[in-house]
């Protein structure tokens, strides 16, 4: 018998719902996670180390039975350290996935790509990118960060250079993307702080293998010590180039001296060189460092031996950052995003493990500035960093 | 002493830009394209040659033999399938897009094998800089200038005191009238293929040291490579190992002159400037009009 049509759809619509009523409960019942990070490209060893940690947490919490009755589940995406993949991700993340927040997009330029869309959807986003401008509420409502900014890098260095330092003629090499801009405008703030203006500002791209002329251009104007801003490898290129022209002037930089290509690559020429880290992951002459740190490390060589993500200091902050989500919703009862959003900014003096953090409705930016401090590059011991003489 | 420190480091990079203009003039001479994925071939070599060496623990000597052969190889892979269909026809210029295509596959296929990251390369002699005279002197650069010399001395007797060198030239100038004088014209060709893929491990080798090597070095190295053999002439191999010469001087001493920020445009400004004021180059012959 062939069945009555509008009794067939009656039962096909029935079922839907029942369906869709069904999946609703299940849905509720778990947290999910989306995490756009460069897991490719060259930023892939902050993704992969992002991905390390991240998996470490979310293990953790759900063998311990969740977070309010709810489990967590990650859904991770590869921005390919490209703006334009970023956004394809973060679309898929909020629509296809119906993700309840979204952390990553370490490299600067893909969280700005980003960030409209997320807070359009009003879904919170901790943004792990360093450029300042990421976490203005105005702009950005659902935006936080625990991670370090530029700003406060900068300002670390700058109080390094010109009080432990005593060098008054800063020269600047910047390599010529979105990231040594941002750095050099953090770098220029901090010095026009202190009534300090560079003698002379220099430029490198990603191809530059040969920096002599630029550093003797920076020499040659007097300069007194050299501020840098870049990636790992390319800092490394910069660091022999200075060995090759005799540039024997102090030369202090951004976070990117602590990537592995800068001490794979610098050899002994990048021996001398410093910049802005986590005081976290750092020791001084006579110690090995935090406990909790090497606790931390000890934890992910436990769970990833040999493959241990050389960038692990980023993988401390995603720690924080998760545990600190969880941490809201746990205070808000929910996963709703106005209300974490609320928590967070309600969040004071918590306890993390690169830092203490603090939030506010005008604050997004819950790392303290204090947890920035100068080190070597090399000479790590277990990858903790030796803070430089005197530094801040 | 700054400035003469600079003409060294300049002539260093010189050297590798004029084997890379001589490997792409001898692709040039036999099959009248220009190869685009040359820069390609010499980041090949050098990543191949940084795995023989450092990972593999085999001697430098093996190590260049292996990148030199499988880059030979790879040479005359390329002709077969991305120049020897296309070429030969004047009015069909389909060869740029099949050779830029294999550039970047050959760019992908070193990204998806090693990675973004450069790859450390024994140093040669030594990257840290000696005290000669006053002048600051990166051994590596000597062995990049002497080791470059080498090359193009050994190809100049090749070309002119030997049996082969004479036939390749026979077949550069008229393969035609060549195969009616007894020449085994495609003999030639990939002879002279896989010279200029050797040519490129060459170039690997001395600047792997010095610059390190990575996926992406060789769409640049291309075109730095293209300018050199553009300026001193395309088809000219003199010309190719002087347009090198001057383009690394050119290029580093003109940080100290222009600035940094323009320093990547030297090479397309020489480029752009030599095609208007002498498109034959510094050392090319104009074609003859025959009547």
């Amino acid at each position: 018998m062939i069945p009555n049509t509008t009794a067939l759809i009656r039962r096909i619509a029935l079922a839907l719902a029942l369906g869709s009523l069904a999946a609703a409960p299940a849905a509720s019942q778990e947290i999910v996670i989306g995490i756009i990070n460069p897991m490719t490209g060259p930023g892939s060893d902050l993704g992969v180390s992002g991905q390390q940690a991240a998996d470490l947490v979310v293990n953790e919490v759900n063998k311990a039975g969740g977070v309010n009755g709810m489990k967590l589940r990650v859904v991770y995406r590869d921005d390919q350290s490209n703006p334009q993949r970023g956004v394809a991700a973060a679309l898929e993340l909020l629509q296809r996935e119906k993700v309840d927040v979204i952390m990553g997009a370490n490299l600067t330029n893909v969280a700005f790509a980003i960030s409209p869309i997320i807070n359009e959807a009003k879904v919170p986003f901790i943004v792990f990118g360093t450029g300042d401008g990421l976490t203005d509420p105005e702009k950005f409502p659902y935006s936080f960060r625990l991670n370090m900014t530029n700003s406060m890098e900068a300002a670390a260095i700058i109080e390094y250079v010109v009080k432990t330092l005593g060098k008054k003629a800063p020269g600047l090499l910047v390599d010529n993307t979105a990231l040594g801009q941002s750095g050099e405008r953090a770098l220029r703030g901090a010095l026009e702080k202190q009534g300090i203006a560079p003698v002379g500002r220099e430029t490198f791209a990603l191809a530059d293998t040969d920096m002599t002329g630029q550093l003797n251009a920076l020499k040659n104007a007097k300069a007194d010590v050299i501020l840098v801003w870049g990636l790992g490898p390319m800092l490394a290129h910069a660091a022999r180039s200075a060995e090759r022209a005799g540039v024997d002037l102090p030369v202090i930089g951004g976070i990117g001296m602590h990537q592995e290509g800068f001490y794979k690559l610098a050899g002994p020429a990048g021996e001398k060189w410093s910049a802005s880290f986590f005081r976290a992951f750092t020791r001084g002459d006579g110690d090995q460092g935090s406990p909790a740190i090497r606790d931390f490390i000890g934890r992910l060589r436990g769970a990833y031996g040999d493959r241990i993500a050389a960038s692990n200091m980023i993988s401390g902050v995603w720690d924080d950052a998760l545990r600190l989500y969880l941490h809201a919703v746990s205070t808000a009862k929910s996963k709703e995003s106005a209300k974490i959003k609320a928590a967070i900014e309600a969040t004071r003096e918590y306890k993390g493990l690169m830092a203490t953090y603090s939030f506010g409705p005008a604050k997004h930016d819950g790392f303290d500035p204090k947890g920035v401090t100068i080190a070597y590059s090399m000479g790590a011991v277990d990858f903790i960093r030796r803070r430089v003489p005197n530094a801040p | 002493m700054q400035f003469l420190s600079a003409i060294v480091a300049g002539l260093a990079v010189g050297s590798i830009y004029a084997l890379l203009a001589l490997a792409i003039t001898v692709v040039f001479s036999v099959r009248r394209v220009v190869n685009f994925a040359q820069g390609d071939l010499v980041m090949a070599a050098g990543l191949v040659g940084a795995t023989a060496i450092t990972a593999w623990g085999l001697p430098y000597i093996a190590g260049l033999i292996l990148a030199g052969a499988a880059v030979a190889a790879l040479s005359i892979l390329i002709d077969r399938v991305a120049i020897k269909p296309l070429a030969g026809d004047e009015s069909n210029i389909a060869w740029i897009l099949s050779i830029v295509a294999v550039a970047i596959i050959l760019g992908n296929a070193g990204t998806l094998i090693w990675g973004t990251e450069p790859q450390t390369f024994p140093s040669l002699l030594s990257s840290r800089p000696v005290n000669v005279a006053g002048l600051r002197i990166v051994p590596d650069h000597l062995a990049a200038i002497g080791g470059a010399i080498a090359i193009m001395v050994g190809f100049h007797l090749l070309q002119t005191r030997t049996m082969l060198g004479r036939s390749m030239r026979a077949v550069a100038r008229d393969s035609a009238m060549a195969q009616l004088l007894g020449i085994s014209v495609s003999r030639s060709v990939t002879i002279a293929l896989a010279i200029s893929g050797g040519m490129a491990a060459v170039a690997g080798f001395l600047i792997g040291p010095i610059t390190f090597v990575s996926a992406g070095l060789g769409f640049a190295l291309g075109i730095k490579g293209f300018a050199a053999a553009a300026l001193g002439g395309l088809g000219s191999f003199r010309g190719a190992a002087a347009g090198g010469m001057i383009l690394g001087v050119a290029e580093t001493l003109a940080v100290s002159v222009i600035g940094s920020a323009l320093k990547d445009s030297v090479a397309l400004v020489i480029l752009c400037l030599i095609l208007v004021v002498k498109p034959t180059g510094l050392f090319g012959e104009a074609p003859v009009a025959k009547v």
